[in-house]
């Protein structure tokens, strides 16, 4: 990979832009490294533990008793975010809304069936299990490109 | 959500009174002469104007259900089951309710006959619908790059074919008494002809090659089908329309194979 600085001190922040010659997984894996260093999220346990949480970590965040928590596969953690924001947030990073009150992080789906009842189940890593609105169907289809 | 269920509301009644103004204006147009959609019961019983302000209300109270039942579906703290209840029941009794003034002789035999009808009907959009969710939810697990869904039970697998059938279901038991009260009554064309040898057949092998595509072999289909046809041949014709078994069985089969085989070659 070519890798070349240009400086122009009009700009107020360090701006990297991306030339290729397709939209490949290596060219997503290289915006996602380079635009992380913002995405921390504080988190904060029961117990009182605070920790910067890794976007691609979380499991899910969800909607609990006025609070929004964020699951990993260490823990839940209570994040100072409303969910609108934490989805604004981390549009295109395979985040994607899955019923009102619940957000999950698509690169950690290990399981997706239909039940007869017409219940659409997501199975997430460490076998956490959840529910899929069919509301939000259609936005999981577009965040896949599909 | 309760403005959006006013805004639904007025639009449904909107939506129901300018859709039998429409087909007032559509039937004249077609029958050359003005036509007042009014109930013949609602015009026997209450006179033509007050007839014609009950059309009116029950129009516009079934638009105001048309428009308002989709919100059950977003009622997230009631089960899926419960919310599919709640809405079959408030569909099938506002259709029942509308077109209960409409019938030649309204009465509680009519609501259960008209009941059952948007029950059918509901059935087969309840199974397109969980089609289309199936097809949808595949497409996602193929965009996460999740394997294919495991079939279970090889060539007798039920449980996947459920949808299928109960569209069958409705379809071959059903229809036949359907088309039975549209036959004129010098030839029987629908229950004679059209039924047995176009949409019989076609209703099977369509959803047989479905299957067939999607979960491969499925013998339970075929058999179904077969199965399927006997009510309505005991009860609307005789022992002459046997062959109507293995019309209903010979083509979902073919069917079933036909779409097994496009699923091996993708």
């Amino acid at each position: 990979m070519e890798v070349e600085v240009k400086l122009d001190p009009a700009l107020t922040e360090p701006k990297v832009v991306i030339h290729a010659p397709a939209r490949t997984a290596e060219v997503e894996a290289l915006a996602e490294r380079l635009s992380a260093g913002e995405a921390l999220l504080p988190g904060l346990r029961e117990d009182g533990t605070a920790a910067l949480l890794r976007p691609e970590d979380i499991l899910r965040f969800y909607g609990e008793d006025k609070a929004v928590l964020a699951q990993t596969m260490a823990g839940t953690w209570r994040v100072d975010a409303r969910l609108y924001e934490l989805e604004q947030r981390l549009a295109g990073r395979k985040f994607v809304r899955i019923s009102h009150s619940e957000i999950v992080n698509l690169r950690q789906v290990t399981g997706l069936d239909l039940k007869l009842t017409g219940t659409i189940r997501m199975t997430l890593a460490g076998g956490v299990t959840t529910y899929v609105s069919r509301r939000y169907v259609k936005k999981i289809k577009e965040v896949l490109g599909l | 959500m309760r403005r959006e269920l006013m805004k639904r509301l007025g639009l449904g009644a909107a939506a129901g009174v300018f859709g039998l103004g429409a087909l007032a204006l559509a039937v004249s147009a077609l029958g050359g002469q003005p036509w007042m959609p009014v109930g013949a019961w609602l015009e026997d019983s209450f006179g033509f104007g007050p007839g014609l302000g009950l059309e009116v209300l029950v129009t516009a109270l079934w638009g105001m259900e048309l428009f308002a039942a989709p919100l059950i579906w977003r009622w997230e703290p009631l089960p899926v089951w419960g919310r599919t209840a709640l809405h079959f029941t408030v569909t099938v009794l506002g259709f029942g309710l509308w077109a209960l003034p409409h019938a030649v002789s309204p009465g509680w035999d009519t609501l259960a006959l008209l009941a059952g009808l948007a029950a059918g009907l509901y059935l087969v959009a309840w199974a397109v619908n969980w089609l289309g969710s199936r097809s949808d939810v595949d497409r996602i697990r193929a965009g996460l790059g999740l394997p294919e869904e495991v079939r279970r039970g090889g060539v007798f697998q039920v449980r996947p074919v459920l949808p299928y059938l109960l569209m069958t279901a409705v379809v071959l038991l059903v229809l036949p008494p359907v088309l039975r009260l549209l036959d004129p009554a010098d030839v029987p064309v629908f229950t004679g002809l059209l039924y047995p040898f176009v949409v019989l057949p076609f209703a099977c092998f369509v959803t047989g090659r479905d299957i067939g595509k999607r979960l491969g072999v499925a013998l339970v289909h075929p058999l179904a089908c077969g199965i399927l046809t006997v009510p309505g041949i005991l009860l609307l014709y005789n022992s002459s329309a046997v062959f109507q078994v293995w019309i209903a069985a010979a083509f979902a089969l073919a069917g079933n194979l036909l779409g097994a085989l496009m699923r091996k070659k993708k």
